[in-house]
């Protein structure tokens, strides 16, 4: 699957017609950039661009379509390559891909000592099991 | 239980916080109806806790780490795990900034209420960093 870099987010964006949310006078200044969209049935949509990597992994990327934009893989590249804005609703229906692991396994294996290289690609399974395998050494 | 007539209350503000800092919820309302409650913030945070947990979605990667925040659907990024609690935090903030003065009107978004309010009672950015991370976060001291 490809994925995007944070300047594609954020011509997706622009193309798509969301509204950036200035640093107004009063309110906190974020390191993101932070954009809000008003559809016409009255949904609102809210993204973030961060600066925290300069690529996505594929399962965070299918959340920000599905959660964030609201639109397909298709949708989100015609509208990065052409320009072409995408129509709503139409979209969806399938489940994220990739499995999360869950915060307190995930920090519980680094901290054992499991280099993150070897935490990705990881099912929740072979996580758990991995961490059995690091308590039973200690 | 006292339920606090508009101009009573506002006469007795500090009455209120008084009592309210002490567990006791002050109800405020017109007539008969109660409108407004006054409570202590660290019940509300903690009710709140107990109602709306968080549950961030680590995905690792070879040269980084992304987590996911199903609750809010934001996201933060890093090159270590760290890097990405940080930067999950600043999202969360970003996404309450935007939540409070725009998006809970909307349709979509108003089921993140309780989780929305959990970050907002927050004060500051290590308290946020516990209300997300901390499975315990919210439970009372033993």
């Amino acid at each position: 699957m490809r994925v995007p870099r944070p300047g594609d987010l954020r011509r997706f964006c622009v193309v798509d017609g969301w509204v950036r949310v200035a640093d107004a006078p009063g309110r906190r200044v974020s390191k993101h950039e932070v954009w809000t969209r008003r559809l016409a049935d009255g949904r609102a949509l809210h993204t973030a661009i961060s600066k925290g990597r300069d690529e996505y992994g594929v399962p965070l990327f299918a959340r920000i379509l599905r959660a964030q934009l609201q639109v397909t893989a298709a949708q989100f590249w015609l509208a990065v390559d052409t320009g072409e804005a995408p129509q709503r609703p139409g979209v969806h229906s399938s489940r994220p891909q990739g499995e999360p692991l869950p915060f307190a396994l995930a920090k519980r294996l680094l901290a054992a000592g499991l280099p993150q290289a070897e935490l990705a690609g990881l099912s929740q399974a072979d996580a758990e099991r991995r961490m059995g395998e690091l308590e039973g050494r200690q | 239980m006292v339920r606090w007539q508009m101009s009573e209350a506002r006469r007795d503000f500090s009455t209120l916080v008084e009592r309210a800092s002490r567990g006791e919820w002050q109800l405020v309302g017109r007539r008969a109806r109660a409108e407004v409650v006054l409570a202590d913030a660290a019940e509300i945070a903690e009710l709140l806790a107990a109602a709306f947990p968080f549950a961030p979605q680590v995905f690792a990667e070879e040269t980084g780490v992304e987590i996911w925040l199903p609750e809010l659907e934001v996201y933060g990024q890093g090159s270590t795990l760290a890097e990405a609690q940080d930067d999950l935090v600043e999202a969360a903030l970003d996404f309450v900034d935007a939540w409070e003065t725009e998006l809970r009107v909307a349709p979509n978004q108003r089921h993140k209420s309780g989780h929305a309010r959990r970050v907002q009672l927050a004060d500051d950015r290590a308290r946020v960093a516990e209300v997300l991370f901390d499975a315990t976060s919210g439970r009372p001291p033993r």
